[in-house]
């Protein structure tokens, strides 16, 4: 697994409940989510979102972003590389902020292909 | 309230746990929480927490209060019925806050950090409650349901520019039937029914409630999922460049 600090920086903003990298099989690669969050979990969970990216890269063009609205929360996903980086937010989450917050994380996980 | 049949217990499991016993048994009582010197009430109806009162507050504040409090007793007892629900948030909700918050709390704690409490409301302070009997769950305010018209959305109702906009839509009933569309649709509806059961299984796993809106962002094109009050499934396509604001909005994204 990767080093879990990678994703801490996206605590910074207010309402992030915590984030996950899934890898491109669907394993899971990195967590910072409270314990309640168990790894197990992942293991239906990480095959899911990569069919859902598969779902809707079939007509070609590559995700570069899914955002699932429930009704208290949010998880926002975003590719990177062959990898997806998930954000559990509440609903009011400050978007910017986010992106931004996301934006950094991605860099990081992109520029640390080596421990993945 | 307090049941009188059944078994008794004495065992020992987190508040967490015991929290999600009460809520998977649909359970209707008033739960005592005592830790230390304080005494909280947890008050369940149909496995919902709709009330909660701590030292400290009333509400949302004093059920996660409570949630992190790490050891003591959990019983059921008699104390009076609330008259207004003061909390609307799922208790999947509520737990998964209580857990973070309480994770933050011991990373604070591990770096040398002075640990806030929760928010005091001190404002509204503890009040006896009315003996009453617990009002139907569906008396309590809930999270306001979407409203959606009663077509596919066209470029006018999502507020997109007339003339670009909303390519092509899909609505379908919750079995996959198609009602309407709008524009070649081609696998959209395939695509609608399929991420939408995809996101609510994720939700599921995740414990988050009440999957709303999905909506993929690849190359050029935004893709909108969104569930009707009805059940009914809504799928759509747009360029990026057009401006889905006040669906987006009205969808909470």
């Amino acid at each position: 697994m990767m080093e879990n600090h990678a994703l801490a920086g996206l605590r910074d903003v207010d309402d992030v409940l915590g984030s996950f990298l899934i890898g491109a099989r669907g394993e899971l690669l990195a967590k910072d989510l409270p314990d309640v969050f168990r790894d197990d979990l992942f293991a239906d969970i990480g095959p899911r979102l990569v069919r859902l990216r598969e779902t809707f890269e079939a007509e070609g063009e590559g995700m570069g972003s899914l955002l699932l609205r429930f009704a208290d929360h949010k998880l926002h996903v975003r590719a990177v590389g062959a990898s997806l980086l998930g954000v559990v937010t509440g609903a009011n989450v400050n978007a910017p902020a986010l992106r931004m917050a996301t934006n950094l994380v991605a860099r990081r996980v992109e520029a640390e292909p080596a421990t993945r | 309230m307090t049941p009188t049949h059944g078994f008794r217990a004495n065992l020992t499991a987190s508040l967490a746990d015991l929290v999600q016993l009460e809520c998977l048994a649909r359970s209707t009582h008033v739960i005592r929480v005592k830790s230390n010197d304080d005494v909280g009430y947890l008050y369940f109806q149909n496995g919902q927490i709709v009330h909660a009162m701590s030292p400290n507050g009333v509400g949302e504040s004093a059920a996660l209060e409570i949630l992190g409090w790490e050891d003591g007793s959990f019983e059921p007892c008699s104390a009076g019925w609330l008259s207004t629900a003061t909390i609307t948030m799922s208790w999947q909700s509520l737990l998964m806050r209580a857990a973070t918050a309480r994770d933050e709390a011991q990373r604070d704690r591990a770096k040398g950090r002075t640990v806030l409490n929760f928010p005091r409301e001190r404002s509204q302070a503890v009040t006896p409650m009315p003996e009453k009997p617990p009002l139907p769950l569906s008396t309590y305010p809930r999270p306001q349901a979407l409203t959606t018209s009663q077509s596919p959305p066209s470029s006018q109702s999502t507020g997109a520019p007339s003339g670009g906009g909303i390519e092509r839509a899909v609505r379908l009933e919750a079995d996959g039937k198609v009602l309407s569309t709008r524009g070649e649709t081609g696998e959209l509806a395939a695509v609608t029914a399929y991420a939408t059961r995809l996101g609510a299984l994720i939700g599921d796993a995740l414990g988050m409630e009440g999957l709303r809106a999905v909506e993929c962002i690849a190359g050029s094109t935004r893709r909108l999922f969104y569930v009707e009050k009805n059940g009914n499934l809504i799928g759509l396509e747009a360029r990026t460049d057009v401006d889905l604001g006040p669906l987006r909005d009205k969808l909470g994204l």
